[in-house]
């Protein structure tokens, strides 16, 4: 402000109104943030209907619960299957080995004859 | 000093919560100027978020060589005055007859600031943006003339008239508050 007569009808206008202030109402900061953020941040915004500190704030809530599911799900993400395990009684399991050469042989002989046959 | 070169870098750097404290600081000043060139608060509000939008934008390319206060002040008034343009201004031909019955001292130190700003207000656009041009921001009308794109005669023809219309309304407020 350039200074003007301070008993003319300017200066006394300056002196009045020099300085004043009064307070914006408070949405008005929520409408610049989304103007001033980052391009996609923006149109997010403008998008969704909301502005930044609600995007933030939900961005977080939703980062909060993808790491408690993996907290509380350790095995989640490895490279393990986790397929139910089958318990063979010890006995059967022995059964099912051949105990000699001949038995072998016998056993080849079937499941050639078994092959042949369904050819 | 030094904390308000940081809060000024950080604003550059785009940090949200550091635009948000600088917004804190001036908004109230700013939205002062605002309310002086608008019709009413509403137009004030886009005024002032239009205005803060381009600082922010534009803070890179401040040169600390005079005040920041200052030079937000003119991107402020800068920014009413293209909104004026685009709505191309008119002004008024007619002239209220003055009254005179008080001094200029009576009249303006009788109301509050924010009851002058109402009047101000109430004027017809081309008055109240020359007047706040002349006799607040201080330019010359050659100034004004070049800022609004009109003659340097239209310029002194709307302040006589503004300045009358100011002081008529001014004194009608008086005689009521007397009352």
């Amino acid at each position: 402000m350039k200074p003007r007569n301070p008993k003319s009808l300017e200066g006394l206008l300056q002196k009045k109104l020099e300085g004043y202030a009064a307070d914006p109402p408070p949405h008005l900061w929520s409408k610049i943030e989304r103007e001033t953020a980052p391009q996609k941040l923006r149109f997010l915004a403008r998008r969704l209907n909301t502005n930044l500190h609600w995007l933030n704030l939900a961005a977080t809530v939703l980062l909060l619960i993808v790491a408690l599911f993996f907290w509380y799900q350790p095995k989640f993400g490895s490279t393990e299957l986790d397929l139910p395990k089958i318990q063979v009684p010890l006995e059967q399991h022995i059964k099912g080995i051949p105990d000699s050469i001949d038995s072998l042989q016998r056993l080849f002989k079937h499941h050639k004859k078994l092959k042949t046959k369904t050819n | 000093m030094a904390q308000d070169f940081e809060l000024l870098q950080s604003c550059i750097a785009g940090n949200s919560q550091a635009q948000f404290r600088f917004y804190e600081r001036y908004s109230a000043k700013l939205y002062g100027v605002c309310l002086r060139y608008a019709r009413d608060e509403s137009e004030a509000n886009d005024l002032l978020q239009e205005g803060f939008i381009k600082i922010f934008r534009e803070l890179s390319a401040y040169r600390a060589e005079g005040s920041l206060e200052a030079w937000m002040h003119k991107i402020m008034v800068n920014t009413a005055l293209s909104r004026l343009r685009k709505k191309s201004l008119k002004f008024l031909p007619y002239v209220e007859a003055p009254e005179n019955l008080y001094s200029d001292e009576d009249i303006i130190g009788a109301i509050s600031a924010a009851e002058l700003i109402t009047v101000l207000n109430r004027l017809p656009q081309g008055y109240r943006t020359v007047l706040n041009l002349y006799a607040i921001e201080g330019y010359s009308h050659a100034e004004i003339a070049a800022m609004l794109d009109i003659s340097e005669g239209t310029s002194r023809s709307q302040y006589l008239r503004a300045k009358i219309a100011l002081k008529n309304r001014l004194e009608q407020l008086k005689k009521i508050n007397d009352q």
